[in-house]
């Protein structure tokens, strides 16, 4: 079963308005046979560059985010009502993807450079295609004669 | 030069053999020269736009003097191919062979009956191989039947618990799954709280939540940093 992520960017409005805008997106959701996993506003922010929609310019949106199921067929008789509704400025649906779990390596990568595991393998890895030094073999760290 | 001429002085030589050595411009003679070859023109020379419509003239031999080489040549082909033919005959060992129908036959037979052996012995010692080779052919394919079987069957197990997982955390999670019944109270919740997933962190792994969030003493540390 696909997970869908609906963003829509609504345009600035009392409370109220909001809700039952909010109220007219989730049953579209649940008309197509689908239903909604979790909604959350991710608050009124200044957008990127000014949009236009409905013949009206917008610099600030209320952006809201829909997690939801829906056969695939209705994504885009979904989004087809959306771009309808006077009061949205932008949707999108995406498809979610799962979290790759990772393991937290900050304090690793905040080591100096020569500390770093990577790097040291870099640095082995070079060290490989140094040219062969000759060894005199005389038990000596350093050489006895003059040079 | 003044030096050259004081060293050949020294050797007692006439000024005329001083001066005939020490310039460059010797006088010709034909004794130094290389010996001069015929010239020949060289192959990939085409021929002289003169000569491309010459027809050299064929040469034409007088009629006894032909008829002479003739019969010459006839005479030398006749005895070289006789003798030739005899050579072939006194050398030739096909012709020692008995021509007895007979004797021929029963050589054949022997000759058949030792290939037979031969073939016999041949056969015996393939089917004995063929034989190992196909028992053994038998038994990697079984062995790698029973192999596929066992994979086969555990992927399936896999399969079947990767789904009831799947099924499962589905479920777990269809509980908190958002209808027409209980979307208004959500949507208040939604507009009550605001989600920011925006966040800060400082080098040594204090963690700042919030796009517009100030620093305050009271940050949360990452797990596993400094």
């Amino acid at each position: 079963m696909i997970t869908y992520e609906l963003m829509v960017l609504l345009r600035i409005m009392p409370k109220p308005e909001t809700k039952q805008v909010l109220r007219r997106i989730a049953d579209q959701i649940f008309e197509k046979g689908g239903f909604i996993r979790k909604l959350e506003n991710l608050g009124t922010q200044e957008m990127p560059y000014k949009a236009k929609a409905h013949d009206a310019i917008h610099k600030q949106a209320s952006y809201f985010l829909y997690e939801f199921h829906a056969p695939p067929s209705s994504i885009f008789p979904l989004l087809d009502e959306y771009i309808r509704d006077v009061d949205i400025v932008r949707r999108r649906i995406f498809k979610k993807n799962e979290e790759a779990s990772f393991e937290c390596t900050l304090s690793q990568e905040l080591l100096p450079p020569p500390y770093r595991k990577e790097v040291q393998e870099l640095i082995t890895e070079a060290r490989k295609k140094d040219k062969p030094k000759f060894q005199y073999n005389s038990g000596l760290d350093y050489y006895p004669f003059q040079k | 030069m003044f030096q050259l001429i004081k060293s050949f002085s020294a050797l007692k030589l006439s000024s005329n053999t001083i001066a005939k050595y020490c310039t460059y411009n010797l006088s010709y003679n034909p004794a130094l020269l290389p010996v001069k070859k015929t010239h020949r023109k060289p192959r990939w020379v085409p021929v002289a736009k003169s000569k491309v419509f010459r027809i050299p003239k064929k040469p034409k031999l007088p009629e006894d003097e032909a008829n002479e080489i003739r019969r010459l040549f006839n005479n030398y082909k006749n005895n070289v191919r006789s003798i030739r033919k005899y050579l072939y005959k006194k050398h030739c060992t096909i012709f020692e062979i008995s021509s007895d129908p007979q004797e021929i036959l029963k050589e054949f037979k022997e000759d058949l009956v030792k290939c037979h052996e031969i073939n016999d012995k041949w056969n015996a010692e393939v089917k004995i191989n063929r034989e190992a080779r196909l028992q053994k052919e038998l038994d990697e394919e079984l062995v790698l039947a029973e192999k596929k079987i066992e994979e086969q069957m555990l992927r399936e197990e896999e399969m079947y618990a990767f789904t009831e997982e799947l099924v499962r955390k589905q479920k777990e999670a269809s509980i908190s799954f958002i209808t027409p019944e209980n979307i208004d109270a959500i949507i208040d919740k939604a507009l009550a709280e605001e989600t920011d997933y925006n966040f800060a962190i400082y080098p040594n792994g204090e963690k700042i939540i919030g796009k517009k969030t100030r620093p305050t003493q009271e940050t949360e540390k990452v797990v596993g940093a400094q």
